[in-house]
């Protein structure tokens, strides 16, 4: 029988590893403190590595660490040694980069996966095969093929296939990019990109400015086709993404995936799952290249395009079963008579009007206008620790 | 050192032999980005007119499954034609070559990725008996790959270096974006301090840096740890300032006193790359 399709989630600190396995994540990707790709992240020390693994195991879910620097002389020294702490953190798998990092994996601890990173721009086949004969367990395809492309691999050689669905994306090839190197001598690929992509510039004997920046990646409608053509493993980009957006994010895919596979998923749930997806988002997205040669409509024009929204009122830090008080942390403004939403980890989502709120000694009060203000309400459901409240969106 | 030089044409080739160039690198038709390009029928014409001279072949471009009869049938082409080696990006180049016998060798040239020993030893294993160096690395870090390898190494010398590469048409979009017609042509953009130059074909787009790297100045050092190549990229050069170029540090390089570097710098400048720039990657 088929395995269930994965979902991988990213976490740039253990708060968002617990919230995004909680949120219905199979398995989580991270950083730690050295050789990864988001060196300005906040990342994993060992031992929250340790801990990570240890909170997710508990739940059968996996951890991933990335270790796909695309390496110089000077980060050889020390990495095996890393490596090796790792592996006795429990880790389940590397994400990888640079060959020669597969050889001692592979050869040192065969027990552990080893994932070829997209840094690698793997784009067909024969390079597929390559990787094989290196004992890689898993392959993350470019960003740049086709449904059809990514099909015809999966059906010609014998690999887990993961392929990324949502997030940002780079403009040029993963690993074939060093503009930031050039621009801003920033490394782009030892974890010091600065984003050069999303710069403006002058165009000769043009007046209006030259950009380069892509939308985000969304493929919130090619689910099922993914999950057809045996994709192993569905990815999120965002490590270092808020806890809101990847608890909306996941919590969205999360229920596409369970209803495919229920088959119980139609399309006023993708319709509603693409609605929310579109008020976490700070940018519009598109599905790329996965239906089409990415085109005009798949880049801004006019420079930075980025949009920030209030909608996330308040995280719930605890919730009294026979009071049916819940207590929340606000995070934006909210007052009563707002009509807004509940949702938990489990999928569940309560709508309701405010009528009555209260602040942390249990006095009415009209406005939360205090961020990380204690604010209590009243509300009967199976709410836990980590619902989050937000504008109504649905 | 060998000087290589990347010829912008065919035609030319007579004029680098006579001042002493003996290794040559081409792309190939549909299969590379940022090279001139041959015909494998052009490839042997060469090689039949000049068989002293070693040629390498750049087969540099993303590979796609669409592409992978036609590379397969090219390497095939290729091993009946005495070329020296092919330079590499896409391992399913490496995978092909490994479930063959090819008389040629291949070069490790993944851009941005030849930085540091253990890789090129890695692929030293694999029979990949050559790397080009990765322009964004030091000269140290260079001197240090050379002391801990057996790969032969190409070092670019001379080159509008390639930045980056996207399967996207970022030209022909921005012309969409202001209802023009895109005319073909390569591109110049800038910011507040440079000018990088913009190429677009079937296979995407490239971003170069608009100021020439002169890595002449390092000739010396390179020469101390035994790096096998010097490369002149003449791709994106004049004719004429090519010419110039070629015996210019040909002279240097085999320690001949009719030019200076201060003759190299007068025509490219004296932009160093990263040679003596070493790249941060995380902001304090």
């Amino acid at each position: 029988m088929r395995k269930k399709i994965e979902l991988l989630s990213p976490a740039g600190d253990l708060e968002r590893l617990k919230v995004t396995l909680l949120y219905g994540a199979d398995a989580v990707y991270i950083g730690g403190r050295d050789y990864s790709l988001r060196a300005n992240a906040t990342n994993f020390s060992l031992e929250e590595i340790k801990e990570a693994c240890l909170f997710a195991h508990q739940f059968n879910k996996k951890v991933y660490l990335t270790l796909n620097i695309v390496f110089h002389n000077e980060d050889i020294k020390g990495v095996n040694s890393y490596i090796k702490k790792v592996v006795d953190c429990g880790i389940d798998a590397f994400i990888v980069s640079d060959p020669f990092i597969i050889d001692y994996i592979k050869t040192n601890f065969p027990k552990v996966e080893v994932h070829l990173s997209t840094q690698n721009s793997t784009t067909n086949i024969d390079a597929v095969k390559y990787f094989k004969g290196e004992k890689v367990d898993r392959v993350v395809l470019a960003r740049e093929l086709s449904i059809d492309e990514i099909k015809e691999i999966i059906d010609n050689v014998d690999m887990d296939i993961e392929v990324f669905i949502h997030g940002a994306m780079c403009t040029f090839y993963s690993g074939r990019c060093a503009l930031s190197n050039y621009l801003t001598n920033r490394d782009s690929n030892r974890g010091g990109c600065s984003q050069v992509c999303r710069f403006a510039f002058n165009m000769e004997n043009e007046n209006k400015l030259f950009t380069m920046a892509t939308k985000d990646l969304n493929a919130v409608k090619y689910i099922p086709k993914l999950i057809d053509i045996n994709v192993r493993s569905l990815k999120v980009e965002g490590r270092m993404r808020s806890l809101y957006y990847l608890a909306t994010v996941i919590g969205c895919y999360r229920k596409i995936i369970d209803a495919y596979y229920a088959k119980e998923l139609t399309s006023d749930l993708i319709c509603e799952q693409e609605k929310i997806l579109s008020r976490v988002a700070n940018r519009e997205t598109s599905s790329h290249y996965l239906s089409k040669e990415a085109d005009y409509n798949d880049q801004y024009y006019t420079g930075r395009q980025e949009i920030s929204n209030q909608d996330f009122l308040g995280l719930v830090t605890s919730y009294d079963k026979d009071t049916k008080i819940v207590t929340l942390v606000e995070r934006n403004y909210f007052q009563v008579g707002d009509d807004v939403e509940l949702f938990t980890p489990k999928g569940d989502i309560y709508s309701f009007k405010i009528e009555k709120m209260y602040n942390e000694q249990l006095e009415e009060i009209e406005v939360a206008r205090h961020p990380e203000e204690i604010i209590k309400l009243e509300i009967e459901g199976d709410i836990v620790e980590y619902s989050m409240l937000r504008k109504k969106v649905i | 050192m060998n000087l290589v030089v990347i010829p912008k044409r065919v035609d030319y080739l007579d004029t680098y032999i006579q001042m002493g160039i003996s290794t040559f690198i081409f792309g190939l038709d549909k299969l590379s980005i940022n090279y001139p390009t041959l015909t494998i029928s052009e490839i042997k014409e060469i090689k039949d007119k000049y068989p002293n001279i070693d040629l390498f072949i750049s087969i540099n471009k993303t590979i796609y499954n669409k592409d992978l009869d036609y590379l397969k049938n090219i390497m095939n082409e290729l091993n009946n034609i005495a070329i020296k080696g092919i330079l590499f990006y896409d391992l399913a180049i490496l995978e092909i070559y490994s479930k063959n016998k090819y008389h040629y060798d291949l070069v490790w040239h993944q851009t941005h990725m030849v930085t540091n020993y253990n890789t090129c030893n890695y692929y030293y294993k694999k029979k990949v008996k050559y790397g080009v160096v990765s322009s964004e690395i030091t000269i140290e870090e260079i001197k240090e790959i050379q002391n801990n390898t057996k790969m032969k190494l190409f070092v670019f010398l001379i080159d509008y270096s390639i930045m980056a590469h996207s399967r996207r048409k970022l030209l022909s979009n921005y012309y969409i974006s202001m209802n023009k017609k895109y005319d073909l042509k390569d591109k110049i953009i800038s910011d507040k301090n440079n000018n990088y130059i913009v190429k677009e074909n079937e296979d995407g787009t490239c971003i170069l840096n608009g100021e020439m790297l002169n890595g002449t100045y390092f000739i010396n050092d390179l020469k101390n740890v035994n790096i096998e190549y010097g490369i002149i990229n003449g791709t994106n050069i004049s004719n004429e300032l090519l010419d110039a170029l070629v015996p210019m540090v040909k002279d240097i390089i085999d320690n001949g006193s009719k030019y200076s570097l201060k003759d190299i710098e007068l025509l490219i400048g004296n932009n160093t790359g990263f040679f003596n720039k070493k790249t941060i990657f995380k902001v304090k």
